[in-house]
């Protein structure tokens, strides 16, 4: 895989200096298209396919769609590079696993355009920001689409607009979702809270990894269900004015209330997380975020000092499996990965 | 809120449109258990709508309004042949066509995983319903080629290379043509004609006030 891509500063959507940071990690607008006079993939032959990819890998990486735009196919990567494609939140998880020809392209070296060909359906469009961006996002994938609508024609009904494999995403197909880091709401038990107002407001929320991923480290991801009956403009603001407003203000709020009634439980719980972050030998996944959410907590409520948020940010990123593998270019198995987490860990943190 | 049957907090929300009006259920866990309506939490909208195909009786319920059972069975779509069976299976159609085929049972599931929306609103592609026939013929070229070649067949298969080429010229020309007419601005979001063939610029500032905006 070219090495342009997958740089180790990480994407940009791990910068910590985006709107309401302190709460929102990133934010995300993904399009599912597919392309006229193609069967959708459960219909599609190989030949099918392999015609959908050539026609993407022409028009779209040679049509001004985006600048440096650099193709992986996804088919011919190793296992490896799948995960971190997956890690990196620029492929699914459905596209690692799946099988057949299939690929996807990716905006180097920021990464915030990815383009799945070949996932469930023919085009999956993606932009991901740093921060509460969504407006921009959607702005930015808006371009995008209109660029590749006028190299490739798209399935469309006037009734039921972009036509998708899936009937629930048809209309605008398009998703919108934030990942929040919620420790103060996860602490305070009203994380619960969340959970129904967003659930009754038709919003999914889910971890880290998407569907059917647990909220580990107190991050969560919540997004948006409708695709039908809705302008694009008019899915980002209600997305944006529904619930987001009220989760920041109670996260937010919790964190001091925290702070104020057991300020030396806090001030503890942090710098222990850093402590074990610092010293640790072996190291899980698991806790790793969630030591290191603790840690965040603490820098963004100002009781840790020396710890950058970028540092924080990334090495959720880099503790990931294929992450550790691509670190030390070697086949782990969990118990070395174990220990190569936690002289990440140390290293990066300045432990000893 | 509380449960429309005893008194415990609703959990459960659910909006259906039956006949036109809507009806809202609130339940606590336990009576929407009971009523078959109980979800797990964060499940997705899909996994939820498969779980809805999958149910025979519902499938039927939002199909004929409950009424009869022997409704006939649905010709399979005449472009990809996907039947109604096997989309109830996989919970994904088999192509464009599908939607037409199977309009009147869809309808009713999209109309419920889409809290009532039973029509598309947002942007539409400007100027490619040209582009669309062209990638059809050429699919079905190109497979033909393939087929040739395997065949050993290469007068024909030589034929079929110069239709190919002769509609991708055609489409190079289209595409250009649709590029100009957007550099001179006669295609373009302010252009209703252009911008909505499907009738659906009901909100006609829909995309453009972004900029900046958050
Ligand atoms: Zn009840
Ligand atoms: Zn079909």
């Amino acid at each position: 895989m070219s090495n342009e891509l997958l740089g180790v500063d990480g994407p940009e959507w791990l910068r910590s200096d985006g709107a309401d940071s302190d709460v929102v990690m990133s934010s995300r607008v993904r399009l599912a298209r597919n392309i006229a006079g193609f069967p959708f993939l459960s219909k599609a032959s190989d030949e099918d396919r392999r015609q959908v990819m050539e026609l993407v890998r022409e028009r779209v990486l040679a049509g001004g769609v985006a600048e440096n735009l650099l193709w992986v196919d996804v088919t011919e990567a190793s296992d490896e590079e799948r995960h971190l494609l997956v890690e990196r939140h620029l492929i699914s998880r459905q596209h690692a696993r799946g099988s057949g020809a299939r690929g996807a392209a990716i905006s180097a070296p920021d990464e915030r355009l990815s383009i799945m060909v070949n996932e469930e359906d023919h085009l999956r469009i993606q932009v991901i920001r740093a921060g509460l961006a969504v407006a921009d996002a959607m702005t930015q994938i808006d371009a995008v689409d209109d660029a590749i609508e006028g190299q490739i024609g798209y399935a469309f009904n006037p009734r039921f607009g972009y036509l998708t494999a899936c009937p629930t995403n048809v209309g605008t197909g398009m998703r919108v979702s934030v990942m929040l880091h919620l420790p103060g709401l996860r602490m305070t038990g009203e994380i619960e809270k969340v959970r129904r107002a967003a659930k009754s407001l038709n919003l999914a929320v889910r971890g880290f990894y998407g569907e059917g991923s647990e909220a580990s480290g107190d991050l969560f991801q919540i997004s948006n269900q409708t695709t039908l009956g809705k302008t694009e403009r008019r899915i980002v603001r209600d997305f944006e004015s529904a619930i987001l407003p009220r989760v920041l203000e109670y996260e937010r709020k919790s964190r001091h209330a925290l702070l104020t009634k057991s300020r030396m439980k806090i001030v503890d719980r942090s710098h222990r997380a850093l402590g074990v972050l610092r010293s640790a030998r072996l190291m899980t996944a698991e806790e790793a975020l969630k030591l290191i959410s603790r840690v965040r907590m603490g820098v963004l409520l100002g009781v840790v000092e020396g710890v950058d948020l970028s540092t924080l940010n990334r090495l959720i990123l880099l503790t990931q499996p294929a992450h550790l593998q691509r670190a030390v270019k070697a086949n782990l198995n969990q118990a070395e990965r174990r220990v190569v987490r936690a002289d990440l860990c140390r290293d990066r943190l300045g432990g000893e | 809120m509380q449960c429309d049957q005893c008194d415990n907090e609703a959990t459960v929300h659910e909006v259906t449109v039956v006949g036109g009006k809507r009806v809202e259920k609130h339940l606590c866990e336990s009576c929407a258990r009971e009523q078959g309506l109980t979800v797990q939490p964060n499940e997705p909208i899909n996994a939820l709508l498969s779980k809805f195909i999958m149910a025979p009786g519902l499938v039927q319920q939002a199909v004929t309004g409950g009424k009869s059972k022997g409704e006939p069975q649905a010709p399979a779509c005449p472009e990809c042949s996907m039947t109604w069976m096997e989309f109830r299976k996989s919970g994904v159609l088999g192509c464009a066509k599908c939607y037409e085929a199977f309009e009147s049972r869809l309808a009713p599931l999209i109309e419920r995983a889409q809290e009532g929306a039973t029509h598309h609103v947002g942007k539409a592609p400007r100027g490619s319903a040209g582009l669309a026939d062209h990638q059809r013929t050429l699919r079905t070229l190109r497979a033909e080629l393939a087929e040739a070649i395997a065949s050993e067949q290469y007068e024909h298969a030589a034929q079929i290379r110069d239709s190919i080429s002769d509609i991708e010229a055609q489409v190079e020309q289209q595409r250009a043509d649709a590029a100009r007419r957007v550099d001179r601005g006669l295609v373009g979001p302010d252009d209703p004609e252009g911008v909505t063939p499907g009738g659906a610029g009901e909100d006609p500032d829909a995309f453009d006030e972004f900029g900046g905006a958050s």
